[in-house]
């Protein structure tokens, strides 16, 4: 966790062990409550119930929120253009990792579409190319590989760059993305383009997938039940490969910052080159279980479905345990390091100002260790209940139900495995 | 911490609500810095840095060596 260093400088205690057992066997007892008393026909496959209401002024909402994130954006540039030698005060670093990469993403589980409203990205591209030809073709066969691309750069960025929190790299970072979105909204048409390559855009849509709100920018917002919108996730080239970045990613963070991490490898973890490598192969690791568990799933149901048509197929019950992986772990670093916010808004750059009069303000941290762990714990066992709830329904729509409880043997061992990790993770 | 090696324990455990008092040798001109915490102290050639605080916040804290980014040593405080 290099960034958190110069953003913060706290990172939570271990999880202790007493706190990893009851998690890890609530996992194991719920996965065979699921399994016993489960449900014999699909209930979530399909249309899902939803129902708009009213909410006066969407328009005005939408407007607030996109003022927010623009003028977010104008000061992480301006930081950026004004480094000099007050880095470390400036706001951007805590405006982009803490709000950008975490709140607005986390906020999508409640209210779906969040960032899709605010996005500046959106609002530019949309409104300079309205008539460039849309070409939805590049989503079909390029799918959403380009916005992987983006997610994984900037989680290198995140966990490996070393000058992550200088505002100069940040702001060539939210310049290059608006570069690069522009040039190929240009090419392939806005929408095609947000859809297909906006790596952020397809984060939090991701995560919005979850939540029982979901703005639709000027109409009205939609109400539906909690994950209802989930198994109807698209799955496009590269869908599942996000999902699982998504858990590698955070898997690899948590890792990292572990103190047998650092006893096993000694002073490599400091080289990037090593720290890259640990990363991928994270990722690539947390692939491989999924797709063995897939690989189990598809003989013990005799399917002559393919293991890759399998593993999109269950993409979407990874998503509640990958956002309680990322959840659990970042909790406690947004209700602290979100408060420099107060600090940072009355000297935004650094200089000695105060705009406010709160640039005095200075991080209140709770000595209810315990609490953080609750927390925690119970995140990830919640999210381990979606993923096997979401998991069981698919597996009845797609093997049918004689055959489903039994396939569904390969996909719970999976998901106690992979909370057991994250538990684990947060013990070390 | 002489020619850019950090010579120290690597992480340290402190119970919480101790006095620490952390000194901070260096080959370089620099300041340390206590993140969290947020202390600051000057450290030059023969002239140690002395960081004396309450560990009074629970959690995994970083002292570095602040000019030359490094990592001096983790003080978990529970």
């Amino acid at each position: 966790m290099t960034w958190l260093a110069h953003v913060g400088g706290r990172t939570d205690l271990p999880v202790p062990l007493s706190y990893f057992i009851v998690g890890a066997g609530l996992a194991v007892v719920i996965s065979f409550v699921v399994l016993s008393w489960s449900w014999p026909q699909p209930r979530l496959q399909g249309e899902y119930r939803r129902v708009t209401f009213g909410l006066r002024g969407p328009g005005r909402i939408t407007a607030v929120l996109r003022l927010l994130a623009a003028v977010g954006l104008v000061l992480v540039i301006a930081n950026g253009v004004a480094d000099g030698a007050a880095t470390t005060r400036a706001i951007a670093p805590v405006l982009v990792w803490v709000f950008f990469w975490l709140v607005v993403p986390f906020g999508c589980v409640i209210v779906g579409g969040l960032w899709r409203t605010m996005s500046p990205y959106r609002q530019i591209v949309e409104s300079i190319w309205v008539n460039a030809e849309e070409k939805p073709d590049w989503l079909k066969r390029i799918g959403v590989w380009p916005s992987v691309i983006v997610f994984g750069a900037f989680v290198w960025f995140e966990l490996v760059y070393p000058a992550n929190t200088s505002p100069r790299s940040l702001a060539i970072a939210a310049l290059v993305y608006g570069l690069y979105l522009f040039v190929i909204s240009g090419l392939i048409g806005p929408q095609t383009a947000l859809a297909t390559g906006a790596g952020f855009e397809t984060y939090t849509g991701i995560i919005s997938r979850m939540a029982p709100i979901e703005l639709r920018g000027a109409e009205r917002p939609e109400r539906r039940r909690f994950l209802a919108a989930l198994p109807s996730l698209p799955i496009h080239r590269g869908t599942t490969a996000f999902i699982i970045l998504m858990i590698g990613s955070v898997t690899y963070d948590g890792m990292s910052g572990a103190s047998w991490w650092s006893d096993l490898v000694g002073d490599l973890r400091r080289e990037m080159w090593f720290e890259t490598l640990a990363l991928v192969l994270t990722t690539l690791v947390i692939g491989g279980l999924y797709y063995v568990a897939c690989h189990s799933a598809r003989r013990l149901a005799g399917s002559a479905g393919s293991v890759v048509g399998i593993a999109n197929s269950f993409a979407h019950t990874l998503v509640p345990i990958a956002f309680a992986y990322a959840f659990a772990h970042y909790f406690s670093f947004i209700v602290f390091e979100g408060q420099e916010l107060v600090h940072n808004a009355s000297d935004p750059f650094g200089r000695g100002w105060d705009l406010f009069g709160t640039a005095d303000w200075r991080i209140v941290f709770t000595s209810k260790v315990w609490l953080v762990w609750y927390v925690q714990v119970a995140v990830i066992v919640l999210g381990h209940i979606g993923g096997v709830a979401l998991a069981h329904d698919r597996a009845l729509a797609e093997f049918g139900s004689e055959v489903a409880v039994r396939t569904q043997y390969a996909m719970l061992a999976l998901m106690v495995a992979l909370t057991s990790l994250g538990l684990f993770i947060l013990a070390g | 911490m002489a020619s850019g090696e950090v010579k120290g324990p690597g992480r340290v455990r402190v119970p919480l609500g101790e006095m620490v008092v952390l000194t901070v040798t260096a080959d370089v001109a620099d300041e340390v810095h206590l993140h969290g915490y947020d202390h600051f102290a000057d450290v030059a050639p023969g002239q140690p840095a002395v960081l004396r605080f309450e560990a009074s916040i629970p959690g995994v804290f970083e002292a570095e060596l602040e000019g030359s980014r490094l990592e001096l040593v983790l003080i978990e405080v529970a």
